[in-house]
């Protein structure tokens, strides 16, 4: 496990080992009751055992044959063992190793520089250099130990570049390059599916396990991007309290199996209501991103954010319809005209439209700017592509500024509303 | 006598000869099961074999429950020295051990009035265990589940069994189990008592089988059952928690040590504590800060064990750990060897040695030599069952 070897002619030489974190070792011991070796199941002679059993804090290697307690069947002391392979390295953890220099010869060497370096395809990082503050000297069978840190953040080839520049005893200064490769892999495969039912759009994620061991979901996050809110679904199931005391926590484990084992996530995304003088924009609808922070072996961390998840992108406004031209000025309860320009952005025509205005705004206050005259206007149906433009007569009823908003562009077979003239704010004189 | 007086007075006198000469052999120490026992117990399981394949030799002087306890000594030497296959292969030389020659009843002229099955129980466990070590995983799953049944069924029946009879009042009254004089339900019940401890290994066996092979929800279900029987079972809480640490749920893991924790704290107020509760709290307490990499703390929580018990194999270990994450390999790799040195019964154990080792490594360009030295110790002071390949030679 560990790597690096003294290159010829070095005074000092690189071991590295990658520091995870250990295991509790499970052993599978062979320990028996002796009384189970030396008579019939079913024999009440026990007169061939050794008197009494062993007290637990008597000398010898009895305890690698005898069982003391039933449980020590179950092989899990609590020791731990150092890992035993460089293992595989995943986007999202912590990279840690324990770099030891050592000065295998006879003599001293002075004035040690020591640098660590992680090179991958796109950066260097300097993760240890101490050449503001070399090392005196690192004397014959002398060392110099460091460990270093890294969050993974790239996909692919990196190299850890050791580098020792040393005086040697006759003076040289000497320059001593280790190398050690390893490359790193994506731990999880996220899947995602956006679902919209009547006003809640629903995001449905799914966690494949793409390492080879169990992956325990420490904390899987929705970060909305605003206007969106988020509340995470989740099954409450009852444990059945008859089984044992920890059943409701096995049933609630968030545990992820490695080689392929996934776990589905489901959230509800809400975005506050939009007001009719809202615009709504066009393209794509950024949801947010999911956050995943996990843990493995005896609390290893790891830690990934996904792109920004997108929702069904707004349609394409059909209608385009905007103000062009407001009177200079605007006199109390004197009616004015407004010129509105509406272009058919669709590739079909559109059906022959009303223009009409709400008398209350949606909290219910009543508008101070309002249509004159009891006739609705009509806006005949336009080609492809085509636009029209018409004028609204308008009589504002307080003075000061105010809004001309509630205009609105409907069906005239169904009524169903298609487009807001987007508000303005005018100023209206008082007599 | 036969008819031929001259000829068989010759005949039966070689006979005779031959029979003392069998019987001085079958009296020998080496033949006694308490001396086997006693060598199991130091380890001398090539000293053991030997022994028991000389009275194989001379089998036919034997009883037929000494003969199946040596053929279980055999399996279980083989086993211990490494021979998983040739232990196979003993056991599948055996035959069904429902066979009607293991019971007592087979044989009236040795065992008048005994009934039951003469097979110790080890070789049935053994011939559950072995598999595993032979890569035949799932063998040794279905074999241990089978062997819970039966355990179950043999509890249910001793217990309706009249345990009143009178040769189990014999031999109870002078005997010891668990350490305690046996009361009268106790001497009745004790059959039944020794098939619900056997049951009981069997259980945390299967757990250690599904631990083995990572299936930790598994595991978890067996050791909730178990907690269920027994709730307030301190030893059993810790390895869960140590479980819920192996998958890293350090949060729930604490939940279950600070629960050790209560437990113990409520023993300690209705009187004296075992020193061994005491030293399992403050280990636990010493991973716990290891995990939160708070490594100080961590060596000082086991340091506080080993002054209870200097020979503490797993503070010593899990506090050389502390040392060499916290950077101090070489104090690390001491504390190993001190602890092997000064109290090396309690502190050989293959995993401390592999740990120790991997130091080695990391310490020298020439790792070989220290290895070296230590595996030449070892070989003087270890039992016959160490394991060497923990060295990494």
């Amino acid at each position: 496990m560990t790597s690096g070897a003294g290159a010829a002619g070095h005074s000092l030489a690189f071991r590295v080992m990658r520091l995870c974190r250990p295991s509790c070792q499970v052993d599978h011991p062979l320990l028996v009751d002796p009384s189970d070796v030396c008579n019939g199941e079913d024999s009440v002679n026990f007169k061939e055992l050794l008197p009494g059993l062993v007290n637990g804090n008597d000398p010898g290697f009895w305890k690698r044959f005898e069982l003391q307690e039933p449980m020590d069947a179950m092989g899990l002391s609590g020791q731990l063992v150092l890992p035993q392979t460089f293992g595989s390295i995943y986007l999202g953890e912590t990279f840690c190793s324990y770099i030891s220099v050592g000065n295998h010869t006879n003599h001293d060497v002075r004035d040690v520089i020591i640098k660590a370096e992680l090179q991958t395809e796109r950066q260097r990082i300097i993760l240890s250099d101490n050449s503001k503050s070399p090392i005196e000297s690192i004397r014959a069978t002398g060392r110099f130990d460091f460990i270093i840190e890294h969050d993974i953040k790239e996909l692919g080839g990196h190299t850890l570049v050791c580098m020792a520049v040393y005086t040697d005893p006759d003076g040289d200064r000497k320059y001593l390059p280790q190398y050690f490769k390893f490359t790193t892999s994506n731990p999880v495969s996220v899947r995602t599916k956006v679902r919209t039912v009547k006003d809640t759009t629903f995001l449905e994620a799914c966690i494949e396990n793409q390492t080879k061991s169990h992956l325990f979901m420490d904390q899987v996050r929705f970060e909305p991007a605003p206007p969106w809110s988020v509340t995470t679904l989740e099954n409450e199931e009852e444990a059945s309290e008859s089984d044992g005391p920890i059943s409701g926590y096995i049933k609630s484990l968030k545990l992820i199996n490695g080689n392929g084992g996934a776990r589905h996530y489901l959230f509800q995304l809400k975005r506050p209501p939009l007001e009719s003088s809202d615009v709504k924009l066009e393209g794509a609808n950024a949801l947010g991103k999911l956050e995943i922070l996990w843990r493995t072996t005896l609390g290893e961390t790891g830690r990934l954010q996904t792109q920004q998840i997108n929702g069904s992108p707004t349609p394409k406004k059909p209608l385009d319809v905007k103000m062009t031209n407001l009177p200079q000025r605007i006199l109390i309860e004197r009616p004015f005209l407004v010129r509105m320009e509406v272009t058919n952005r669709s590739e079909q025509f559109t059906g022959p439209l009303r223009v009409v205005m709400s008398e209350t705004d949606d909290n219910g206050t009543p508008r101070t700017v309002l249509m004159n005259g009891l006739l609705s206007l009509m806006v005949p149906p336009l080609a492809p592509l085509a636009s029209t433009e018409l004028e609204v007569n308008l009589v504002a009823v307080a003075a000061g500024v105010q809004r001309i908003a509630g205009i609105c562009l409907v069906d005239a077979r169904d009524g169903r509303q298609v487009e807001f003239v987007p508000p303005t704010e005018v100023f209206v004189e008082a007599e | 006598m036969g008819i031929d007086d001259s000829v068989g007075d010759r005949s039966n006198a070689a006979v005779d000869l031959n029979r003392t000469a069998s019987l001085k052999k079958k009296n020998a120490p080496r033949f006694d099961t308490r001396n086997m026992q006693e060598q199991a117990r130091k380890g001398s399981w090539r000293l053991l074999l030997e022994n028991v394949k000389e009275a194989r030799k001379i089998a036919a002087v034997f009883s037929p429950e000494e003969r199946i306890i040596h053929t279980t000594y055999h399996i279980l030497a083989l086993a211990k020295l490494g021979n998983y296959t040739s232990a196979a292969e003993e056991l599948a030389a055996l035959g069904d051990l429902q066979n009607a020659s293991f019971f007592y009843e087979d044989h009236p002229d040795v065992y008048p009035g005994i009934s039951g099955s003469m097979v110790p129980f080890s070789l049935r466990w053994l011939h559950a265990a072995i598999p595993y070590r032979i890569g035949q995983a799932s063998t040794s799953m279905e074999r241990m589940y089978s062997l819970l049944d039966y355990c179950s069924q043999k509890e249910e029946k001793a217990l309706a069994a009249d345990g009143k009879s009178e040769e189990i009042d014999e031999i109870f009254s002078s005997f010891r189990l668990d350490g305690g004089v046996l009361d009268e339900e106790q001497r009745s019940n004790a059959l039944a008592r020794r098939w619900k401890r056997r049951k009981e290994i069997v259980n945390f066996a299967i757990i250690n089988l599904h631990l083995g092979q990572k299936d930790y929800i598994v595991a978890l279900r067996f050791v909730n059952e178990t907690l269920a029987r027994d709730p307030e079972n301190v030893e059993l809480w810790s390895k869960f928690a140590h479980v819920q640490l192996q998958l890293g749920d350090v949060d729930g893991a604490k939940l279950s040590f600070a629960k050790v924790e209560a437990l113990v704290d409520e023993r300690a107020k209705g009187g004296e504590v075992d020193s061994s509760l005491l030293c399992l709290v403050g280990r636990n307490k010493g991973l716990v800060a290891f995990v939160e990499k708070q490594y100080a703390a961590a060596v000082k929580a086991y340091n506080a064990v080993l002054e209870i018990s200097p020979g503490d194999a797993l503070a010593a270990n899990n506090k050389a750990l502390c040392l060499m994450y916290s950077r101090d390999l070489i104090r690390a790799t001491q504390v190993l060897e001190d602890v092997l040195q000064k109290h090396t019964e309690a502190a050989l154990n293959e995993t401390l040695v592999l740990n120790l080792c991997s130091m080695y490594e990391l310490a020298a360009i020439n790792s070989n030599e220290s290895k070296r030295k230590l595996s030449s110790w070892i070989l003087q002071v270890a039992p016959d069952d160490f394991d060497l390949t923990c060295t990494r030679l």
